[in-house]
């Protein structure tokens, strides 16, 4: 145990943890009942006041917790000799069982993913080209449940791809942009383009159905409106005909009779239709509302068809005349004028009013753009709000035809994401439910607003929601009806209905899991190991196995179990635990890795029940943790990246970060890190912190670089990095470069254009594990080249610098040069130094016999169950021995909670092979759902359609 | 570093071929029914081990032979001095006995005609110090052991000259064939000393024809400078021993005894195949020529059998009961051997040479090759060294000039082995038909003919891609 005397401590930074001057956490959104803990206080920095803030504070916490320890009590600051005690880091106690309970997925989830994933696959496929817009979003959907962002993303750009009208284009793109966070990146402004069809704010007020330019460049980036320039002024009033006048005011306006009778059906039986006027030259327009102004640009406009001169209020102006007097073509001219002037939010905001007012389609569209563009700031905006969230908003939009159910699930989303809890959430889900039409609509929008009641603890309403999401077909919601029922005390009840939910479906993890919630006991702990078994991503069953075992003071079991899943699943909430539970057994130095690493993933993560920012916790336990300076920093991040410990390098990184929070370098570091965690959204955010911190602009054209490369726009990220070498040759840049182009299999000229890139990268200044990436890299296009002597070399010196993933480059080598036993040991080595070394044993695998390769396997799935190869290998083997039941059964497991396209095409195949031409069918079409060009898989698909074609 | 001598190290030792490369890889992952089940099965080793019980029996019953013992007096002193390079003649005179006898007693052999050697190996050698002068060559028929290019050539800087063959005819060696080989070593400017033929064949499994014998005896008439060896160390495995025809049969069948041909002859031969005893190095030397007896017992001085060894083998080969009654077992059990390799070969689709002797059979693997070249030849053999799991010898490393034909052994392993060796080589002929039909289904499809095929795949282990191509890190 590490003891440590407080007053040491107080002496230095933990005063200033306590110190209330100090900048303490914002209390959590929407949290108010709670309050802000560490705010209390008021000015001073004496240890009397620390106290009493400490008091204040605990005593507020104890009130909000369970089980409170009335005896606990804090040893004044002051008092010398007094020994750090988990208490005191410890305001809430120890985590305990009975406030434990999992999140209700606030999206779409099925019982049989697979045959929903067919489904929409065939809907995609066989729907009118109107109708393929609204088919991918229903994808986006069901790909926003499995949580995977980029096949997500994919699916909202074919949505985009395919939108038809106006209205869907801007909220779509809009969306798009707003899944870049490019928000956050300093001196973009919300109608930066980035160069394509698909994002462009102008491209979108375009109509019409047109999938296949939307990758093509857009007009903003081509040269722009030239032509417009290059035609005649318009002819001069000297050589008009002017043949009558109309008369405002004092004033007379000149014009052409027939001119003006051509800009509607009135003028023209004004002016030729018997009546008076017709056979005035003079007609008196004062009572029409309408300036001089105004008609003598109607006048210009009925000769020339142009608006460009003319100020925006003279064109609201005429768009008022051309509405009253049924100007169908002045009135979209102004339309699209006024819709084109529109470029930030105050100017939005004045005209989405004249453009309701008016009813002016574009106009609205693109105030609606600008808004969402302005997403999620614009969503603070109370008159955004007002049109947005009210009802009276939405059937206004609705009559222009610019409430949608796409507008409202974009907009629903971004407010949960903001605060769950908010009224604007529910607001805007309200309009949702109001647009849902298709019943998957019905059930996204039903269900959502469950959960938003269930966390506002408006259990009634929330229980409706969810019984309405039920009957419209969705039964995961049945899980949201239990809870509700839970909640309001009929636990029974709840049983009931997840039992009965259980043994009419296929079970699936979050079956058990919920069902965990109902029972006590063995039944319990049963139903959670079910859970895990079945869906070993689920974070709940672990929490509470760790928790159960720490009220049993069995910390380091507590430790391991969660061990299990962080081990392949970087979960916020059990690394949470994870440092809760070290705290309690005075492993500070742990907690505090583990913090760190929490809040790289989760900067605004609140602690203990959502009751203290993990910010403050860190100031909490840094006294009590090593001191390091930067260089012993680096000297740590070298290590752990050494050893393949990503969130030990991720603390790294963070402490890193506190002493230099402008170092984008680190960032960048930090991005790399969360993408081998698989924190996508995370990862981003880093970059685009990296970005916004480069001090140099070739440095912030590679981070800029990376940012497109991830969200799919590989042209772009390589002219980025081509911009930035000639600004200044650095590694990053030419890495950036070689990385993008190496993406797509090589041919050998493109290859040794890469080798060349990386070797530039190589000759460049950076440290040890940048090279030692870049060797790895190029030894690996080496061995694609067959080179292996060449890629031999580079993993070795990969590997002298202690890149130790170089080992798997350098077995992969032997293999091919037929030294199996070589290649073993090389993995054995990775395996031996790597803290995350689930893939190092799978790849083992492929170099020893079968019977280690199955144990290896074994031990890679029991590290990381979401490895798919393990279990494509196992299902192999059985099949060969005829076991075909069980080698589907092998697969179904894993598909059960990873839907992985490699899984499914070989179920598939084995489908086929079983003669099971229907089950071969439904998986064909699921994968392609998440890879619609997989080649393998469309030739299955066809293969087995077959038969069932000709019948 | 001090430099070797050319000898040393230059590559014409052969060690690097398929045919040993694929004995390392055994050797890195052999086969064991409980220790590595997983492991490669050894069909490249042509061993006897049918009958190891027949002679364990005959060593226990006679134990004075091993113990340095003769009537209970030990010999051992005796033994322990012995280094006559023309050896024990009590094993010598028996060794010729037993000749005659493998022969079916058709022909005698004088002991003094016999020089022996340590194994077959050196027989041949010898022979060729003998025979030829470095550079000099010998013409042999193809396919042959790939050991001869060590063997004859390495020390003695001899050259092979390839006899072609075909598989059109049973790789029968034709006169067309010994002709041209004949002319092309003139034409490489190479003086034919003579021709080397193994029989029964090595890699082949079959015994000589008298057709043949006919063509290579009227050659070495014709041509009055050319020696005839006959390489016959498998004469013992002929299953029936009156389709083997020695070449001295053909000497006294065709009255050439009284000829310059006798002399001419000579016959290499060896215990390691017929008794199963490759670790005794037994082999001899026979000719008729009393300077060639009179030089390779000279040289036999680098490699005599030891003297406890022929002590040994002269009791053995003595007791006429014992050899009488081996011979015949052996053969029954090598053809029963040869006859479930070649009907579980067939039962999965692959043919082999008719055979008639040997360890081996000459499998015929051509249909399994994606190319009629040498590269898919390779590529396939290292799928069943790799993948299936079996050592096996490609035809390239026996010279062979058709691709696809492989040499299976099957005498050194038991009854489950072999069958083990089967499933395994079902396993990849269905894997290879699964995916061939995949192709003929698809063409099917192209064609407008559509017909469902019911696909019986197998072997899903093989078609994961090992490989998925995982996104580079950053």
């Amino acid at each position: 145990m590490r003891s440590l005397k407080l007053a040491e401590g107080c002496k230095g930074t933990q005063v200033y943890a306590l110190n209330p001057s100090a900048p303490t956490p914002p209390p959590p959104p929407g949290n108010s009942s709670t309050g802000g803990g560490g705010g209390g206080g008021s000015g001073g920095g004496t240890g009397g006041v620390g106290d009493k803030l400490l008091q204040h504070l605990s005593d507020h916490l104890r009130v909000n917790s369970v089980r409170s320890k009335s005896s606990r009590t804090y040893p004044p600051p002051t008092q010398p000799n007094a020994v750090v005690s988990p208490e005191f880091l410890l305001p809430c106690g120890l985590p305990v069982t009975d406030l434990l309970e999992p999140q209700i997925d606030p999206c779409l989830k099925f019982v049989d993913l697979v045959e929903k994933m067919a489904q929409v696959y065939r809907r995609i496929e066989n729907c009118s080209q109107f109708e393929k817009s609204g088919a991918y979003l229903e994808q986006c959907a069901i790909f926003r449940g499995i949580s995977d962002p980029k096949l997500f993303r994919r699916s909202l750009r074919s949505s985009r791809q395919h939108a038809v009208d106006v209205h869907a284009k801007v909220v779509l793109a809009s969306w798009l942009r707003f899944e870049r966070r490019e928000d956050e990146l300093i001196g973009t402004t919300s109608m930066d383009c980035c160069g394509r069809n698909l994002e462009c704010p102008k491209a979108t007020l375009v109509s019409g159905y047109d999938p296949e330019s939307v990758y093509d460049p857009c007009v903003c980036s081509g040269a722009s409106r030239s032509e417009m320039m290059n035609e005649d002024e318009c002819s001069t009033s000297q050589e008009v005909d002017y043949d009558m006048s109309f008369c405002i005011g004092d004033e007379e306006v000149r014009c052409v009779r027939y001119k003006i009778a051509s800009l509607s059906r009135p003028f023209k039986a004004m002016l030729y239709g018997g009546f008076r006027e017709m056979k005035r030259a003079t007609i008196n327009f004062t009572q029409n509302g309408i300036s001089v102004e105004g008609m003598r640009a109607a006048e210009i406009f009925s000769r020339t068809n142009r608006l460009d001169n003319f100020p925006p209020n003279v064109v609201l102006e005429l768009l008022k005349l051309a509405n009253r007097f049924c100007c169908d073509e002045l009135k979209s001219a102004c339309d699209s004028h006024l819709a084109h002037l529109v470029n930030s939010l105050d100017e939005a905001m004045l005209l989405i009013e004249y453009g309701l007012e008016e009813a002016a389609y574009l106009l609205v569209a693109a105030c609606l753009q600008v808004f969402l563009r302005e997403l999620p700031s614009s969503m603070h905006n109370p008159n955004v709000i007002k049109i947005f969230c009210s009802a009276e908003g939405r059937e206004r939009l609705a009559s222009l035809g610019h409430a949608s159910f796409t507008l409202y699930f974009f907009l629903s989303q971004i407010a949960m994401e903001d605060d769950m809890k908010s009224n604007t959430t529910v607001m805007l889900l309200e309009r949702l439910v109001e647009c849902a039409v298709d019943s998957w609509e019905k059930q996204l929008a039903y269900h959502q607003l469950g959960v938003v009641m269930l966390e506002r603890k408006e259990y009634k309403d929330a229980q409706r929601w969810f019984n309405a999401a039920v009957e419209a077909g969705h039964l995961y919601s049945l899980v949201g009806v239990a809870r509700t029922k839970f909640k309001r005390d009929h636990r029974y009840s709840a049983y009931k209905i997840i039992n009965s939910l259980i043994s009419d479906h296929k079970a699936t993890g979050w079956m058990h899991q919920e069902r965990s919630l109902y029972c006590s006991g063995k039944e319990k702990l049963l139903d959670l190991d079910t859970a895990t078994e079945f869906d070993p991503t689920l974070t709940f069953p672990y929490k509470f196995r760790a928790v159960a075992l720490v009220e049993e003071n069995q910390f380091g079991a507590a430790i391991a179990e969660l061990n299990k899943i962080l081990g392949f699943k970087a979960s916020p909430d059990c690394l949470e635990m994870r440092a809760w539970i070290s705290i309690g057994m005075e492993d500070y130095e742990g907690a505090l890795k583990d913090i760190r690493a929490l809040l790289t993933l989760e900067p605004n993560f609140m602690m203990f029940n959502w009751k203290i920012h993990g910010d403050h916790m860190v100031e909490l336990l840094r006294p009590l943790a090593q001191q390091w300076s930067q260089a012993d920093c680096w000297m740590q991040l070298y290590d752990r990246w050494s050893s393949v410990d990503d969130i030990g390098s991720l603390a790294v990184v963070h402490h890193m970060l506190a002493n230099d929070p402008g170092k984008s370098l680190l960032r960048f570091r930090q991005s790399l890190l969360l993408l081998r965690l698989n924190c996508q959204k995370a990862a981003m955010r880093s970059l685009r912190l990296a970005r916004n911190h480069s001090k140099s602009e070739h440095e912030r054209l590679v981070y800029e670089g990376w940012i497109l490369y991830d969200t799919g726009h590989r042209e772009e990220a390589l002219a980025k990095a081509e911009e930035s070498i000639s600004i200044q040759r650095s590694f990053e840049a030419f890495f950036l470069k070689a990385y993008a182009l190496a993406d797509s299999t090589l041919d050998p000229d493109s290859s040794n254009y890469v080798i060349q890139l990386l070797q530039e990268a190589l000759k460049c200044p950076s440290d040890g594990l940048r090279k030692g990436q870049a060797l790895n890299n190029l030894g690996s296009v080496y061995v694609d080249c067959e080179k292996l002597d060449l890629a031999a070399d580079c993993y070795t010196n990969a590997l002298t610098i202690k890149h130790t993933r170089a080992h798997q480059g350098l077995a992969r080598v032997y293999h091919l040069k037929n030294q199996r036993k070589a290649a073993y040991d090389e993995m054995t080595k990775l395996i031996e130094k790597a803290q995350n070394n689930a893939s190092a044993y799978e790849k083992r695998s492929e170099y020893c016999d079968r019977e280690m390769a199955q144990s290896d396997l074994c031990l890679a799935t029991q590290l990381d169950p979401l490895r798919t190869y393990p279990y494509r290998y196992r299902a192999a083997v059985l099949m060969d021995d005829h076991k075909e039941s069980e080698a589907i059964d092998e697969l179904s497991r894993a598909i059960s909670f990873k839907p992985d396209l490699q899984l499914l095409h070989l179920r598939a195949a084995f489908y086929d092979s079983m003669g099971e031409g229907a089950s071969a069918i439904k998986d064909c079409e699921a994968a392609l759902c998440i890879d619609p060009g997989h080649a393998d898989t469309l030739e299955l698909y066809h293969k087995a359609r077959e038969p069932n074609d000709q019948k | 570093m001090v430099q070797l001598s050319r000898k040393a190290t230059c590559n014409s030792h052969g060690q690097v071929s398929s045919y040993f490369l694929g004995w390392e890889e055994y050797e890195k992952n052999p086969y064991d029914v409980t220790k590595n089940p997983q492991g490669i099965i050894q069909m490249g080793l042509a061993e006897n081990q049918l009958c190891f019980d027949l002679l364990e029996s005959w060593l226990a019953q006679n134990t004075d032979a091993a113990c340095f013992k003769r009537d209970g007096q030990s010999v051992f002193r005796e033994l322990a001095l012995f280094q006559d390079y023309h050896g024990l003649s009590s094993f010598k005179n028996a060794f010729a006995d037993f000749m005659s006898e493998n022969r079916g007693n058709r022909v005698s052999f004088d002991s003094n005609n016999l020089v022996l050697t340590a194994g077959a190996t050196s027989a041949n050698e010898t022979l060729m110090f003998c025979l030829a002068d470095p550079g000099d060559a010998f013409l042999l028929p193809t396919p042959y052991y790939p050991g001869f290019d060590r063997d004859l050539k390495w020390r003695t800087g001899v050259e092979i000259v390839p006899i072609q063959s075909s598989s059109t005819n049973g790789f029968r060696i034709t006169k067309l064939a010994l002709e041209e080989a004949y002319e092309q070593a003139k034409k490489l400017d190479l003086n034919v000393k003579g021709i080397l033929i193994t029989n029964p064949s090595n890699p082949l499994g079959t015994t000589t024809t008298q057709t043949e014998l006919n063509i290579l005896f009227d050659f070495i008439t014709k041509n009055k400078n050319i020696h005839l060896v006959s390489d016959e160390i498998y004469s013992g495995t002929v299953f029936n021993s009156s389709e083997f025809i020695s070449v001295m049969e053909i000497l006294k069948n065709n009255q050439l005894e009284n000829t310059d041909v006798l002399n001419r002859v000579h016959i290499v031969c060896s215990l390691s195949k017929d008794l199963g005893l490759p670790g005794f190095r037994v082999g001899a030397i026979y000719s008729n020529d009393k300077d060639v007896i009179s030089a390779a017992t000279k040289m036999s001085s680098f490699g005599l059998v030891s003297s406890q060894t022929q002590y040994l083998l002269s009791s053995l080969l003595s007791d006429k009961k014992f050899t009488k009654n081996y011979l015949r077992e052996n053969q029954k059990r090598l053809k029963n051997r040869q006859r479930k390799l070649v009907l579980g070969l067939e039962a999965i689709g692959i043919k082999c040479l008719k055979s008639n002797a040997g360890l081996f059979c000459w499998v015929d693997m051509r249909p399994l090759l994606r190319s009629k070249t040498f590269e898919a030849e390779m590529d396939l053999w290292k799928k069943i060294v790799y993948e299936v799991k079996l050592n096996i010898s490609p035809g390239s490393s026996c010279h062979c000039e058709e691709p696809g034909w492989f040499r299976v052994c099957f005498a050194n392993m038991i009854d489950e082995t072999l069958k083990l060796a089967l499933k395994r080589l079902k396993m990849l002929v269905d894997d290879e038909n699964s995916s061939r039909r995949c192709q003929k289904s698809k063409s099917e499809r192209l064609n407008g003919s559509r017909k469902k095929t019911m696909s019986n795949v197998s072997n899903w282990v093989f078609r994961l891609s090992f490989h998925d191509r995982e996104a580079e890190e950053r």
